[in-house]
């Protein structure tokens, strides 16, 4: 049996014992507090008076509105952002303290496979850096044929400039030299995979900001050197490229090329969507088809996008207002406007490494939706809000999301 | 407890998620804080926002917590009363009037509001009165959120006998209207307690 914990207790010695307090507040049945009477059977007056004492202090808590929930945490997370980028640049690379402007370019990839020629030139990711669906962590083959595992959910990687090295998660430096007895390949480049579900962030040689998206992978140099800055990416990418005139930065896709002309950029380009898109948030760019038999080029001003569609091999122009929206996911929101469920869902598939399974009719029937989904949360949580939202019922299996219509 | 430790830790090393997780578990609970002590909401998630770009800032010498929803309050509290001053000077009135929180419980909130309630809610309404706002505010701390004296010294900057010392008077004061209001109150204690 146990002992009465608040025999001869008063009032007032009631009121003061802070587990009784709590006791009070964390209890929600009456079941369980008939229990709790029970077996304090003989201080049972007093602690009925204390009790109501304490409930007189019971609150009413509401939630905040979810807008406002949402907006202050954008402030919060990009302040945090920002904040963390600072406490490691200056040690790092001083240099990135002028890369003051931005360009932001997104270009969803073809069905063209990657290693195309394009203008003379070739790249081919090795074997190794294949899109392995089942791979659980981001890595990182570095240039001398090692490989390192990335195992944070979003990892950093920063080249170390005169150092050939790499400094991954901001605690191991990884030694980039050529392997002893091995002819060293100036061309050999770095390559990162990320697998879906998870993110990358890297600063390269000369400074240049780079936010990886799930499922993409990207080639870099240990260091720049020759006419032009030139990287490689297959996936979606969001750029801060640091100014320099007279080097100019060309990301390569396997259907187009963007050239940096001084800015930030977001560089999408996923082999499963048949069609590329380059949005651009600030400063210029240039997006030229590099097929050889076409080579049309296009200059895109802030709020513009260029669409390259692999059916015809039509690179087109027109205006994206809500270009700011294309970047929300190196955040970890994914916000959208007026967008098509089809395309919200595709995103969500690369994002959380699952499969959507529909009725071809979805798309016709489905309306245009708007929103902003928290990317940090699970499956789980962003199936429910979309649901809603989108007026779709949803049922998760082992490795499926099968999406039904509302009736 | 030791996962509010660990979280803590996680935030200090700049891990992103530990952020998000202390935004997400405290706002909801710092906004209403803040709505009992002033009406402007805009002006509370402003004291917010500044009060998580300050350990944003100051993340490397963060002391450590195993309350980090206590370690928030303390400072924001704190905002809160120099904010609501720099506000006062503002709006031009030269008189320093030292700003306490002033804790309004929303007793009401929690009955259905019928005629033969409301005035037994204003009998409660008038107890709640007996006391000054230091003391409502002390047993909002000690009641509604179970926090100790040593908590509770903290928050509100005095010595933890001042604390102690706070709570009795205001437990003296309400004992002693409620024996005087002893036959309303209980009427309206058992609604309470059915509720």
């Amino acid at each position: 049996m146990e002992n009465e914990k608040y025999i001869g207790y008063g009032v007032d010695e009631l009121l003061e014992d802070q587990e009784f307090v709590i006791k009070v507040n964390n209890t929600r049945t009456n079941e369980e507090w008939d229990q709790f009477l029970q077996s304090n059977i003989s201080a049972k007056e007093n602690i009925i008076r204390a009790r109501k004492i304490i409930q007189l202090f019971k609150t009413y808590e509401g939630k905040l509105s979810e807008d406002r929930k949402f907006n202050l945490w954008k402030n919060i997370s990009i302040y945090n952002k920002t904040n963390s980028w600072k406490i490691t640049l200056p040690h790092i690379n001083p240099f990135l303290k002028i890369a003051a402007s931005i360009l932001i370019v997104i270009a969803l990839g073809s069905t063209v496979y990657w290693g195309l020629n394009r203008n003379g030139e070739t790249y081919e990711f090795s074997e190794s850096t294949g899109m392995d669906q089942n791979s659980e962590n981001p890595f990182l083959r570095l240039s001398n044929g090692s490989k390192i595992n990335l195992t944070d959910k979003n990892s950093e990687i920063v080249v170390l400039k005169n150092q050939d090295a790499i400094l991954v998660n901001k605690d191991s430096v990884i030694a980039n030299t050529p392997v002893k007895g091995q002819d060293i390949n100036p061309v050999a480049l770095n390559e990162v995979s990320v697998p879906f579900g998870k993110k990358t962030t890297l600063i390269l040689a000369d400074g240049t900001k780079v936010w990886l998206n799930a499922g993409s992978r990207f080639a870099f140099p240990q260091s720049f050197i020759g006419k032009n800055r030139e990287v490689f990416l297959e996936g979606e990418a969001y750029f801060e490229v640091t100014k320099n005139k007279n080097q100019p930065f060309i990301v390569s896709t396997n259907n187009i090329d963007v050239e940096v002309l001084g800015t930030k950029f977001n560089l999408s380009a996923y082999q499963t969507d048949n069609f590329c898109e380059t949005v651009l948030l600030e400063g210029a760019v240039r997006v030229q088809d590099n097929g050889k038999l076409f080579n049309a080029k296009l200059e895109l001003k802030p709020n513009q996008k260029a669409t390259f569609y692999s059916d015809n091999k039509e690179l087109v122009r027109s205006e994206a207002p809500d270009a700011n929206m294309q970047i929300s996911w190196i955040n970890g929101w994914y916000q959208f406007s007026n967008q098509n469920l089809i395309t919200v869902l595709d995103k969500l598939e690369r994002y959380y490494n699952i499969r959507f399974v529909h009725d071809p009719t979805l798309e016709s029937k489905a309306f245009p939706i708007s929103g902003k989904l928290d990317l940090k949360g699970s499956i789980n949580e962003v199936m429910a809000v979309l649901s809603k939202v989108a007026k779709i019922n949803y049922q998760i299996t082992d490795n499926e999301i099968i999406i039904k219509k509302q009736d | 407890m030791k996962d509010d430790q660990y979280i803590w830790e996680e935030f200090k090393n700049g891990e992103e998620y530990a952020i998000s997780y202390i935004y997400n578990q405290n706002i909801d609970f710092l906004f209403f804080y803040g709505k009992r002590i002033t009406k402007d909401e805009d002006f509370i998630l402003d004291v917010i926002q500044d009060l998580f770009y300050e350990l944003i800032r100051t993340k490397k010498n963060l002391g450590k917590t195993d309350n980090i929803r206590l370690y928030l309050l303390k400072s924001f509290r704190r905002k809160l009363i120099r904010e609501l001053q720099r506000k006062q000077k503002q709006t031009g009135s030269n008189e320093e009037i030292e700003i306490q929180p002033d804790i309004v419980f929303s007793v009401e909130e929690d009955i259905i509001s019928t005629e033969e309630n409301s005035k037994r809610l204003e009998i409660i309404r008038q107890g709640m009165k007996e006391l000054n706002q230091k003391q409502r505010e002390v047993l909002y701390y000690k009641f509604t959120l179970g926090f100790d004296y040593v908590q509770i010294s903290e928050i509100m900057q005095v010595t933890n006998d001042s604390a102690r010392q706070l709570v009795s008077r205001a437990i003296t004061s309400l004992k002693k209207y409620f024996a005087e209001n002893n036959f309303i109150l209980m009427l309206i204690f058992k609604k309470l307690v059915k509720k």
